[in-house]
């Protein structure tokens, strides 16, 4: 039983050796492939490892990037999940919010944040605030989402409970629907923060002077693949951090309780 | 509590009462203000959206424009839909597959697929098989995870006692494991079409001559904010139907999932 | 062990045995078991706890592999599981996408009988369930009485050697369990074949079984052995079946 998992173990690190070499056969080895389409996998990581001290070609280092990034991705999450969470809550509790608010929201959630961008540049400007206002829309979408159906899974039974305590309609919210959403409010913080990553990735390429996103854009007109992978996979470790950095406060906070 | 239980009919009024609002709120917002300088009155867009069915924008109407974002849509789409369940089912089905792939799928899935379009457009160039490969990208990855999830978890006891009743592997695949999946396939195709729209939109806007994102981009550059409005317009009416036509496709092939008590 | 003379054996059984590898190490959850059971009779497991039963019938079934020992099921040897030995799950294990007829004749499609002959013979076991006009239902909708007997019809209509049934009314209401023992004694009457039927309800043991194997708990192995000879259709409140009861039920807990 254990030797056939070994065995499935060593076929995943062999999968990923053959994909590596197969890359730079094709770039290093055999040069099927012109370098200014596809680099080679050695390239890229030197790139890569360079782009952290150079700023060349197009003007800062791929630290200052990475923080122009965050600094962005993060503003749009944190107002989104404040507006979100929140809104998402009274919409699924109060019937009369949710009877207003739904039909507009339903009209929003199909636009894709991206298509927002000229109105914001034209509202906010060029700058830090109108891309985290396009992070901000993707970001409270999801908390919303998320955070209404988990208050709309409350268990009748346990309100049941709560109102023959003499619980107000306050109360049976704070006391008894939140902490049972909290799940699935957790999740849409997952779910917003994925979201608000390629939405931060989407803004930068369109309308950005600083950003992992304007770098790879930039590297596309100067013909440097290499540059523009290593922005790719700097983007990938960055939003897996950052999911991987949730996940464990996620895990922390629940510990003591049981859900 | 619980909003669910609001009629209909309550439903309607709180709809048409809330969109009038908002409406008439960015009306008299953009009517004769300082935003109403740099934004388009809800009258002038629905105007011009109305309009453009027959005068174009660009070098087609807006109906042209949907159709070129569409037909992209539906090529990257299939092929993903089409690759994504073949895959997801073997991968759920058989570890060695499982085994090879996965490692792959992981290094690929945190880079948003939207992080691919500069590549994609070296590549590819400015013309369709750009558009195509991402949207095939972006829906692919999303697919193959829902499917997989489903073939990996077809109940145990349901292939035991198909192989008690006769069925060789071939059949079981056929009539038990594929069957059992279909509810995981359909919520992939789901999450899928909504972000194939999204992912066309933005491929459109970074590059594009035609194509509903191009819309926007093209009016950002021309600085010409009711035909931006006009393109979010159509773009959300589009979204918004897709999800639709999705949910009921949906409802009907799942009709056996459906409980009747 | 007892055989009925003159009757062959159907089951048996030699020194079968399971054991379960995982990190906290090995678990035996089948002690080398063995068991004869002779040709269209009713044996029935009876234990309490939720450790071996199923196992046992499992590896008798072939649904699962064998750590030791051999089992024969009509003169050839059990490797994995097939149409000669048909299962009854208490799960029901019911492919919810097909509807009713669709899961009774699915054995049969799996052969490649032709569609006629196909359907005729799955009618033939819903009517002997008792669920004829529900063939075109999807089992969504059926109660779980109702589930248990397509349960039932679909493993019959493979005509097995053998029926192996897995506390099959584990889940039902008391009422409709009830309904259940009689309606299989009854269905049973009509269809013999050779049953090994687990339950953890002595009411049940000893209303249905010809034979009553009292297993013991994890792991599992043969404790006592009982012949039930009382007539059929059997009484649950008959002197002879109390006295029976009270017997076996001493058995497994000695402190009543």
């Amino acid at each position: 039983m254990q030797k056939k998992q070994k065995s499935l173990l060593w076929l995943s690190v062999l999968s990923v050796l053959v994909f590596l070499f197969v890359w730079w056969l094709v770039t290093d080895g055999l040069h099927l492939a012109a370098p200014q389409s596809l680099p080679s996998p050695v390239k890229v990581l030197k790139t890569f490892v360079q782009k952290f001290y150079t700023k060349a070609p197009e003007g800062a280092t791929m630290l200052e990037h990475i923080g122009s990034s965050l600094q962005v991705a993060l503003s749009g999450y944190m107002i989104g999940v404040v507006v979100g969470v929140p809104l998402g809550i009274l919409m699924a509790w109060y019937e009369n919010v949710d009877v207003f608010v739904r039909p507009l929201f339903d009209l929003l959630r199909p636009i894709p944040g991206i298509a927002w961008i000229p109105i914001m540049i034209v509202l906010f400007g060029i700058g830090l605030l109108s891309k985290a206002m396009v992070i901000f829309l993707s970001a409270m979408i999801a908390c919303v989402v998320n955070s209404y159906s988990g208050i709309r899974q409350t268990k009748t039974v346990h309100l049941w409970v709560g109102q023959t305590f003499g619980a107000s309609n306050f109360q049976l919210l704070i006391k008894i629907a939140l902490p049972t959403a909290v799940p699935l409010i957790l999740t849409g913080l997952r779910v917003a923060l994925a979201g608000s990553w390629t939405a931060l990735v989407a803004a930068e390429l369109v309308a950005s002077t600083k950003g992992l996103g304007f770098m790879i854009q930039q590297s596309r007109g100067i013909f440097r693949p290499d540059i523009i992978i290593a922005g790719m996979i700097a983007i990938g470790l960055t939003g897996a951090a950052l999911t991987g950095l949730l996940s464990f406060l996620e895990k922390a906070l629940m510990k003591g309780e049981k859900w | 509590m619980g909003a669910q239980n609001a009629s209909k009919a309550k439903r309607v009024v709180g709809a048409v009462l809330s969109i009038t609002c908002f409406l008439l709120l960015w009306q008299w917002g953009t009517s004769g203000t300082k935003l109403g300088l740099l934004m388009p009155t809800p009258i002038q867009v629905a105007e011009r959206f109305l309009r453009s069915f027959v005068d174009p924008i660009g070098k087609h109407s807006i109906l042209g424009h949907v159709m070129f974002s569409l037909s992209r849509v539906i090529i990257g789409y299939s092929a993903a839909a089409f690759c994504g369940i073949a895959l997801g089912i073997l991968m759920g089905r058989y570890r060695v597959v499982e085994a090879i792939f996965m490692p792959l799928y992981e290094m690929i899935r945190p880079i948003p697929p939207i992080a691919w379009i500069p590549l994609a457009i070296l590549w590819f160039g400015l013309g369709e098989m750009t558009k195509w490969f991402l949207i095939f990208l972006s829906t692919f990855n999303t697919i193959t995870l829902n499917v997989y999830s489903g073939a990996k978890s077809v109940d145990p006891v349901l292939l035991g006692a198909s192989k008690m009743l006769g069925a060789n592997p071939l059949q079981t695949m056929y009539t038990i494991v594929m069957p059992y999946t279909v509810p995981f396939i359909f919520a992939g195709l789901h999450t899928a079409i909504s972000v194939s729209w999204a992912t066309v939109v933005a491929a459109e806007m970074v590059r594009s001559t035609e194509g509903v994102g191009w819309i926007i981009i093209n009016a950002m550059e021309i600085n010409n904010m009711v035909q931006v409005l006009t393109g979010i317009v159509a773009i959300g009416m589009v979204g918004y139907l897709l999800a639709i036509i999705m949910r009921k496709v949906e409802d009907v092939m799942c009709r056996w999932n459906k409980g009747g008590k | 062990m007892q055989v009925e003379q003159g009757r062959q054996v159907m089951i048996d059984c030699k020194g079968l045995s399971k054991t379960f590898y995982s990190e906290q190490g090995e678990f035996k959850v089948v002690d080398s078991i063995d068991l004869k059971v002779s040709e269209n009779e009713f044996l029935v497991l009876f234990g309490p706890g939720q450790c071996g039963k199923t196992t046992l019938i499992n590896l008798i079934a072939g649904l699962e592999e064998r750590s030791g020992g051999v089992v024969t099921v009509g003169g050839s040897i059990v490797k994995e599981a097939g149409p000669d030995r048909g299962v009854v799950y208490q799960s029901t294990a019911l492919f919810m996408w097909m509807t009713v007829i669709g899961n009774v004749e699915y054995g049969l499609k799996m052969k490649g009988v032709p569609k006629k002959e196909r359907r005729e013979r799955a009618m033939y076991y819903i009517k002997l369930v008792g669920l004829e006009g529900f063939e075109n239902a999807y089992p969504v909708k059926l109660s779980g009485g109702m589930k248990q007997r397509v349960g039932i019809a679909r493993a019959y209509c493979i005509e097995p050697k053998v029926m192996l049934m897995d506390e099959p009314f584990g889940a039902l209401d008391a009422q409709t369990r009830y309904l259940m023992q009689k309606e299989l004694e009854q269905i049973w009457q009509r269809e013999r074949r050779t049953v090994i039927f687990v339950t953890n309800n002595i009411e049940e043991a000893v209303y249905l079984a010809d034979r009553i194997l009292v297993l013991k708990n994890c792991p599992t192995g043969i404790k006592a052995e009982f012949e039930i000879k009382l007539p059929r259709p059997r009484n649950y409140v008959d002197r002879e079946f109390l006295r029976l009861r009270k017997e076996i039920t001493q058995i497994i807990d000695p402190t009543l």
